[in-house]
């Protein structure tokens, strides 16, 4: 092989988007938390298209943002979608999708958010809307400004919002009987043993069959608790490789399987623009 | 396997900690946070590292307190009390296998006791989950352990710093940053373990270097066939029993936990069931003091696994870097119902092994104490400011971390009441749950 060839062969691989790169995901999530679980099960997938995935679980959302803008090439991000208010410089993550360094890479799933009964709580259609209940949501994310739109939206003035520190400790307060209904994702749901039926959905064609809060309304906004990817680059190697493993059937199936769906990249940036407009 | 490894590195820990006065579970459990943090350490790893510190801990606390009268933690003050002086006389060998035998047969009358009640009745405790009650209950705790520490003011100062220092930061339930001062790096809290290396783990060691022990070596004899004779003869010993009972009931009650229940059972002892024979009831204390303790480091763990409460400031911390490993309060109480046979088999083979090695090691680890404690608080010191440099560097904050140590190691030094300074790691892990529902209790 003369050098030409070996330069040519050389360069064919640096520039190849299967060539091993070394990708670092940032998330400011803890581990073994639902959104370390979404990225625990890309993980693998993007490993075994050659690449090495380093983890950085970062104290802070702006922390992780900052690294993402100095990256300098194949490095993602997870931002959840309740953190998500662009142009509010007081809000827990300053980031918007028009910001320099700041590209879309993809969403990794998004699930509906239910309005459901605690196990044991003498709840049901007869009385969601007249006797006096406990709902139990968790504070930081949009899940406040969801609940009270159904409130409105239903006429429940009968509920008394209570916020917890984050669904972990909500569902404590489910299962000791603090709260009568509790407002959860699809996963946090499976999480509260004997709870009881799901009456409102943020979503239309929730997985679990519950009824859409908006009816038949296509105007009325639907909501998902979901995680955006950004990337430091557009079409880096680590996007092509989220991408790839976001598409991935055993991917797909495993978020199915969770009651979570995965929007395509052609959607992503109009949802991320829904999900900035939800108000906090 | 990997669970075995790690108990025995609780093991060892729990050893060091025993022997080493100031180090107690609370320190050795900051010490070790940025470790128990990594990802590769799942809770099952991290409750094997915590049970085998905390078991072994209560298996060696007596042994520097018995033989050397040197007092570690709050719960060796019976061992210094009713085992120094017998030690002095001669008595050693039958201070150390007496306190060891009690500790086995009241661990696993303990483990015996909690398997039984959470098979019978566990949907009992569920109401124990209840905010209310949880606030009440940690509110108790908290004015239990300012109570106790004899300098109420600088206790209860610690205790709202340590509540106020862990709401630092970009708090998700008000919506707000809380004291970050428009510096970003703060979003994520204050760096922890610069707080506690500064505040507590290098102060203590660094007074510890400071300390004689009052006696030298004494050659301890206890063979294992005399040890499991032993055993029978004290298994329906009424001392033991009593501190037993004190213990197991004690590790329900937040802020009391195994320290105080020795503490008790001791008192209790010497009021109503002393002899004659000075000696005798010294033997007696000291044995129901170290059952007590021993029952109650098992009792402890009901109220934290099922219910996610810590009842004391080593089990807080664990809980902390538990809660960041997906081992949310939420689904404690089922995993617990999942995995207790595991877990008391783990209680089981633990207290096993330290009753076992204890008998045979005792001269090892008294002259590896006389001969390299300074060296091994030296180590400790080198490792806690390694360890701070690299959690720094890794979470790219080193300057912050060495500006939190530089600024909390003065106060560390200026504040010798170590007690408070639990008191204000204590109010740093349970500062949301009592913050939370406060909050939901006014509003």
């Amino acid at each position: 092989m003369n050098k030409i060839t070996k330069i040519a062969l050389a360069l064919t691989m640096l520039t190849s988007p299967a060539f091993a790169d070394t990708i670092e995901i940032l998330t400011y999530y803890k581990p073994g938390g639902g959104t370390d679980q979404q990225i625990q099960i890309a993980k693998p997938l993007i490993e075994a298209q050659g690449h090495t995935v380093n983890v950085q679980y970062l104290k802070s959302c702006n922390e992780a943002v900052a690294r993402l803008k100095e990256g300098s090439g194949n490095v993602l991000m997870y931002h959840l979608n309740g953190d998500y208010a662009p142009g509010n410089t007081e809000a827990k993550c300053v980031v918007s999708a028009s910001d320099a360094g700041v590209y879309i890479a993809g969403i990794s799933a998004e699930s509906p958010l239910s309005v459901c009964a605690a196990p044991n709580a003498d709840v049901n259609r007869d009385n969601i809307l007249t006797k006096p209940l406990k709902i139990g949501v968790p504070a930081g994310g949009a899940e406040l400004w969801y609940v009270n739109k159904i409130i409105s939206t239903v006429g429940a003035s009968n509920w008394e919002i209570e916020r917890y520190r984050g669904g972990g400790k909500m569902r404590k307060g489910v299962m000791a009987g603090d709260v009568d209904l509790f407002f959860s994702t699809n996963v946090g749901l499976r999480k509260v043993k004997g709870h009881g039926a799901c009456f409102y959905s943020s979503m239309m064609n929730d997985p679990m069959g519950t009824p859409f809060v908006g009816g038949t309304d296509s105007e009325f906004p639907t909501i998902a608790n979901a995680n955006i990817i950004w990337s430091d680059t557009p079409d880096s190697v680590a996007v092509q490789a989220m991408r790839a493993a976001l598409t991935d059937t055993a991917y797909v199936e495993k978020m199915n399987s969770m009651k979570m769906t995965v929007p395509s990249f052609v959607d992503a940036p109009s949802l991320i623009e829904m999900y900035g407009t939800y108000s906090k | 396997m990997i669970e075995i490894l790690c108990m025995f590195l609780g093991i060892f820990l729990g050893m060091l900690m025993g022997v080493l006065p100031g180090l107690g579970a609370t320190s050795l459990m900051l010490m070790l946070f940025p470790f128990l943090l990594h990802p590769s350490i799942d809770v099952f790893m991290l409750m094997s590292i915590f049970f085998g510190i905390v078991s072994s801990g209560q298996y060696y606390g007596s042994v520097s307190a018995s033989v050397f009268g040197v007092l570690g933690e709050g719960s060796s003050l019976p061992a210094v009390q009713n085992g120094y002086p017998l030690t002095a006389k001669g008595r050693g060998a039958e201070v150390l296998v007496s306190a060891s035998t009690a500790s086995y047969i009241a661990a696993i009358s303990s483990i015996m006791f909690t398997a039984l009640l959470v098979y019978t009745i566990p949907d009992s405790f569920l109401w124990m989950m209840k905010g209310k009650v949880v606030f009440i209950l940690l509110c108790f705790a908290s004015i239990l352990l300012i109570a106790t520490s004899g300098r109420y003011l600088l206790a209860t100062v610690c205790l709202a710093l340590g509540i106020v220092s862990s709401l630092v930061g970009y708090d998700d339930f008000f919506e707000q940053r809380i004291l970050t001062f428009g510096i970003t790096q703060l979003d994520g809290g204050l760096p922890m373990f610069p707080i506690f290396c500064g505040l507590l783990v290098i102060p203590i060691a660094w007074e510890n270097l400071q300390t004689t022990p009052k006696d030298q070596l004494h050659v301890i004899s206890g063979s294992i066939i005399d040890r499991a004779k032993l055993l029978f003869q004290y298994i329906r010993k009424p001392s033991i029993m009593r501190g037993t009972v004190i213990g197991f009931f004690s590790g329900f009650i937040p802020g009391m936990g195994y320290i105080v229940s020795s503490n008790i059972a001791a008192t209790a002892e010497r009021r109503w069931y002393s002899t004659d024979d000075e000696d005798k009831t010294r033997l007696n204390t000291l044995m129901s003091a170290e059952a007590a303790n021993n029952a109650g480091s098992v009792s402890v763990l009901i109220p934290l696994l099922l219910l996610g409460l810590p009842i004391v400031s080593s089990e807080a911390i664990f809980m902390g870097a538990a809660e960041l490993k997906g081992f949310s309060i939420t689904n404690t109480y089922e995993w617990f119902m999942m995995h207790w046979p595991w877990l008391l088999t783990l209680l089981v083979v633990i207290n096993t092994f330290n009753w076992i090695v204890a008998g045979v090691f005792f001269n090892v680890i008294l002259s590896l104490y006389q001969s390299s404690r300074k060296l091994i608080y030296y180590s400790l010191i080198a490792l806690a400011c390694s360890m701070m440099i690299y959690s720094g560097w890794e979470e790219q904050r080193l300057l912050l971390n060495l500006a939190v140590f530089g600024f909390t190691l003065p106060i560390g030094f200026y504040i010798v009441h170590n007690a408070s300074k639990f008191i204000f790691v204590y109010g740093y892990f349970v500062s949301e749950l009592i913050v939370d529902e406060a909050y939901r209790i006014i509003f």
